[in-house]
């Protein structure tokens, strides 16, 4: 069922002073007693600056709650979690919300949009939130480099599928956050959008440096990334250095045997 | 299906509880005011029974028709040896009806009327059967300085048998001793009327009436009331014989008559709640219809037939309407004690003998209440059968569709609502308005269950401002006086011996006084006012049509002013003769000297036809001043003020005040009936409120994900809070805002319709910058239970997938 951890496993190196994102221990579990679901028994993973990470594993492997925790929504029963040196765990919300506000980005599944808002005030939406006045520059070279020059005052009713995420991945792009996360960001695209998207992560890393973190169960996309890690069970079952695609399906098979 | 929509129900409790409220508090109104009704005439009417009862025939003198003005001569008392002959006769006393007020120890009169004063003939046995006074400790009253009060003003004042009170009966007040206390019937309280019920020999001396009486009452010897009446009256063939009720001494039809206008007019108010709380019965059904469209294509797809789905929607609302009835119909009683609180209040005291919860009650309000919200689920209904089954395979939800006509509308009318939220909110506000503006149809909808009460109070208050302002002007014009004395209630007239006390006061240069009374003209009641010629043109302005201030000089042993409309009426010019009659039969024969404009509206209240005061004693006997004017020298200051308010110390009954504050004081009863309007409009804004809590609830449930994805990449719970806040506020304001065009518009048609009878148009701009104030507390309000339901809510969900 499961690989030993151990034996194809390289644990994370402590690289702990350029780390943006750092977790050691975690775990979370979630009922009790008995009925208890472990979705994470113990994983720790470092997140160097300006690495494009993802996250793969089967459903129930725990990714997604792990990228919850990375990320200040939920938090974890044990384990320390930081964010830019930050220890995150225990905060009240208010101070995990200006940390989300400060230090990260989201690009969802679902694009999530707000659809009373044109596509350029979704994507100064953080900054808005934030009460800060968007560096015009900046906001026009993100629009420019994603692609919607043309299409910033359209609301998201009248953009592509494509196009929404493109707006959702300025949107991450331009609070300059020291981590930006991607939950399945191209879960409900076609291939072609997929592409795109996946470049435009992968530009972003090249170009600005942008720390990723991204889950996904798409081997294409993870095959984007610098490095790949795996999870089942809650526990981390491999680590590859920017895998190609064939190695990802390869370790897929080993962790879900 | 049955048990679908129990179930759907159960799962959404807190939408089903806040949708039901609205109906409650309609159906709380409807009930409330059909109780207090209920309550109010069965005391009008115990009060009837009680008062005339025992009473088979009471002799008068005749009148030529009704009237409510006193002005009747006395019955000799050779008469009621006449009438205790008739073998019919069991009874028969003689009886003293005047007025008497009793002045409390500040030297202010108790209560605020009608004052009874009345002279009973407690010596003749038997008297006590045709009498509505029933002894409840001490004795009657059975010689002069002796009076028996109501123990309702007993209670209030706390009075007690043996105290010394003063009463005012004609003149300055004098001492009484309380010798007993008595009730009215079996009922409690008389509302804000006093009783003085004094000894008959002594009445009749007090109020000047030699051995003559007002009326004769006479109770049967065991035969039916109409045959006493019969033989009476062919007894004494010159005098008016009637049943008691038909004479109605203490009044009793005008209290019903007004009991039945309260009725109503509560009523109505409860009558707008309902349809306020349709509204929001329609916005929240219609709402939920749309969440549900994946639910609704399912049961289509699994083979629901479309009746089958209206009646789930209907089924729904029926349920709610039942439930939510059964409960209002509960706090209506409840309800009903604070509206009886609130005429209290302001002085409306009405006679009580105990809360009368009829069955009725119960079967309308429910009735009501439930019809009323399965038709408005109806619409709401007809919709979720337009789901086609094929929207199960759809991505569901009410996401920004191109806006038709109202959108746009909306739209443009929310951008200028918004502009301050947007400019305080921020970014929230931003949002805000978008949200606002996503489902124009919702939000107008939402919206216009507010517009329904604020328009009403908007078109009152408009209409009550313009009255109120005509009113002082018009009046403030035609009074050159610079004081004027009314009695102390505003209304009941006034002893002349107090305008006598006036008039020696320091400074005065002139005190007229004038009387009025009804009479009748051309086959109508018509008002006739008794004026002094000489002093009149000096205190009271005219505006002529036809002669001149002189006209009035010289009216003349046979002269009339008359007003314009009647002239018109009845086609007549300057030199024209037309007769007067007044209600004891004597004839007036008039010639018209001059003609007067009808003042718009006039609260000095000269009437159609006015007369010299020598002309209007030779048909009519009334013994008190209506209004008196004073002049002065060197115009109105404290020190004259403080003067004549000294010599009118033995006259509580009176009160005397600058022309200007007599003016403004009047006018301010259309302040007290506005403020009871507001409150009982307030209860329509209330339930609308309700509809704007639900909506919210409902938009924040549809825009869970939408949330969460804001609280995830920043907004603050605070920041979450103040939009929804916001949004609130726009839909308040948008709901103000329509409300205050529709109700300017709706006063714009009353006074213009009715120009002719004072009303003006005017816009009182407090008022209306208080109900947008409101509208803003009221957002705010309503947006507290959405807000904190949205901050609650976990970033997480924006992740959650179904």
């Amino acid at each position: 069922m499961m690989l030993q951890p151990g034996s194809t496993v390289s644990p994370s190196a402590p690289a702990a002073t350029q780390a943006a994102v750092l977790a050691e221990d975690v775990a979370r579990r979630y009922g009790e007693g008995e009925s208890a679901v472990h979705a994470l028994r113990g994983v720790s993973l470092s997140v160097p600056a300006g690495q494009f990470t993802a996250v793969m594993g089967p459903s129930g492997s725990g990714k997604s709650t792990l990228m919850h925790i990375l990320a200040g929504l939920d938090a974890p029963d044990e384990g320390s979690v930081r964010i830019g040196g930050t220890e995150i765990t225990g905060m009240d919300d208010k101070a995990l919300t200006l940390l989300r506000r400060r230090h990260i980005g989201f690009i969802f599944q679902a694009f999530n949009l707000l659809p009373v808002l044109t596509a350029e005030e979704n994507i100064v939406l953080p900054l808005s939130l934030a009460g800060r006045k968007p560096d015009r520059e900046w906001v026009d070279a993100v629009i420019e480099r994603v692609g919607l020059s043309a299409r910033r005052g359209h609301r998201p009713a009248e953009l592509s599928g494509g196009q929404q995420q493109r707006v959702a991945v300025a949107r991450a792009l331009v609070s300059e956050p020291t981590v930006m996360f991607a939950d399945e960001p191209t879960g409900n695209l076609d291939s072609r959008s997929s592409a795109e998207v996946l470049g435009l992560l992968r530009e972003a890393v090249e170009n600005y440096g942008q720390t990723t973190l991204m889950v996904t169960h798409d081997p294409r996309a993870a095959a984007s990334a610098d490095r790949v890690v795996f999870l089942a069970d809650g526990r981390t079952v491999a680590d590859l250095d920017a895998p190609t695609e064939a190695e990802i399906l390869a370790a897929m098979k080993e962790a879900s045997r | 299906m049955t048990r679908l929509i129990l179930r759907d129900l159960a799962a959404r409790r807190l939408r089903t509880a806040l949708t039901a409220l609205a109906i409650v508090l309609g159906v709380a109104m409807i009930s409330a005011a059909l109780t207090v009704g209920d309550t109010m005439r069965r005391g009008a009417d115990s009060l009837s029974s009680d008062s005339y009862g025992g009473t088979a025939a009471v002799v008068s003198q005749k009148t030529l028709f009704e009237s409510d003005f006193e002005s009747r001569k006395p019955v000799p008392a050779s008469t009621l040896d006449t009438v205790r002959r008739v073998p019919q006769v069991g009874v028969a006393v003689g009886d003293v009806l005047d007025e008497a007020r009793i002045v409390d120890g500040k030297g202010d009169v108790v209560g605020q009327g009608p004052y009874f004063g009345v002279g009973f003939d407690a010596a003749t046995p038997g008297a006590e059967k045709v009498s509505p006074f029933r002894l409840k400790q001490g004795r009657w009253a059975t010689g002069p300085g002796q009076v028996v009060i109501d123990q309702g003003t007993a209670e209030k004042q706390g009075y007690a048998v043996g105290d010394r009170i003063r009463i005012s009966t004609r003149g300055p007040a004098t001492r009484f001793e309380i010798v007993g206390l008595a009730t009215f019937g079996s009922v409690k309280s008389l509302g804000v009327a006093t009783v003085a019920v004094f000894d008959l020999r002594a009445a009749q001396a007090m109020y000047g009436r030699g051995d003559g009486y007002d009326d004769i009452l006479v109770g049967g010897r065991g035969a039916p009331a109409p045959e006493v009446r019969a033989a009476v009256a062919r007894a004494v063939p010159a005098l008016q014989v009637q049943s008691a009720a038909k004479n109605d001494r203490f009044e009793l039809d005008n209290l019903k008559m007004f009991v039945g206008i309260i009725r109503t007019v509560l009523l109505v108010f409860g009558g707008v709640a309902i349809l306020v709380g349709a509204f929001t019965i329609v916005n929240t059904l219609s709402i939920t219809v749309a969440q549900r469209t994946r639910e609704l294509a399912l049961l289509r797809a699994l083979g629901a037939r479309r009746g089958q789905v209206l009646r789930s929607v209907v089924g729904e609302a029926f349920v709610i309407g039942a439930a939510a009835s059964a409960i209002g119909v509960a706090a209506g009683f409840g309800l009903a004690g604070g509206i009886t609180a609130l005429f209290g209040a302001i002085g409306l005291e009405l006679p009580q003998a105990g809360t009368v919860f009829a069955a009725s009650t119960v079967i309308v309000g429910i009735g009501v209440g439930t019809v009323v919200t399965a038709l408005a689920g109806l619409i709401p209904a007809r919709r979720a059968t337009r789901v086609a089954p094929v929207s199960v395979m759809r991505e569901g939800g009410a996401e920004a569709r191109e806006p038709g006509r109202i959108g746009r509308a909306v739209r443009a009318v929310v951008g200028v609502v918004c502009r301050p939220a947007t400019r305080l909110g921020g970014v929230a506000g931003r949002l805000a308005r978008g949200n606002a503006m996503r489902v124009p149809g919702r939000t107008l909808a939402t919206a216009s269950a507010l517009t329904v009460g604020v328009s009403l109070v908007a078109a009152v208050a408009v209409i009550g401002h313009g009255l109120k302002s005509s009113a002082i002007d018009t009046q403030k014009h035609r009074i050159a006086a610079d004081y004027v004395m009314v009695g102390s209630d505003g209304w009941s007239p006034v002893d002349p011996k107090a305008l006598d006390a006036l008039a020696e006061v320091p400074g005065v240069t002139d005190v007229t006084g004038i009387k009025q009374d009804e009479a009748r003209s051309f086959g109508e009641k018509a008002m006739v006012a008794a004026v002094d010629p000489k002093a009149i043109g000096a205190v009271m302005r005219h505006d002529w049509k036809a002669g001149s201030d002189a006209t009035l000089a010289d009216l003349g042993g046979d002269g009339a002013i008359v007003r314009s409309d009647f002239a018109t009426k009845h086609d007549l010019k300057v030199g024209s003769r037309f007769a007067v009659k007044s209600r004891s039969g004597d004839s007036l024969d008039l010639v018209v000297r001059g003609i007067e404009r009808k003042p718009r509206t006039d609260l000095v209240g000269l009437g159609q036809i006015t007369v010299a005061r020598s002309t209007f004693a030779q048909a009519f006997s009334v013994p008190r001043n209506w209004i008196s004017f004073v002049a002065v020298d060197g115009g109105a200051s404290a020190a004259t003020k403080k003067a004549l308010d000294a010599a009118l110390s033995r006259f509580p009954e009176a009160k005397v005040s600058t022309a200007d504050a007599f003016v403004e004081d009047n006018a301010k009863f259309i302040d007290q009936l506005l403020g009871v309007f507001y409150v009982l409009l307030a209860l329509a804004v209330i339930v609308s409120l309700f509809g704007i809590v639900n909506t919210l609830v409902l938009s924040v449930f549809e825009r869970t994900r939408e949330l969460g994805m804001l609280r995830a990449i920043g907004m603050t719970r605070r920041q979450v809070r103040r939009m929804i806040r916001h949004e609130s506020i726009i839909t308040a304001l948008l709901g103000a805002f329509l409300g205050i065009a529709i109700g300017l518009a709706l006063a714009a048609v009353v006074t213009t319709a009715f120009a002719d009878q004072g009303f003006v148009f005017a816009i009182p701009a407090g008022t209306m910058i208080a109900v947008v104030v409101i509208a803003i507390v009221a957002g705010v309000a309503a947006a507290a239970l959405p807000a904190r339901r949205a901050a609650r809510l976990q970033p997480l969900s924006a992740l959650a997938y179904e």
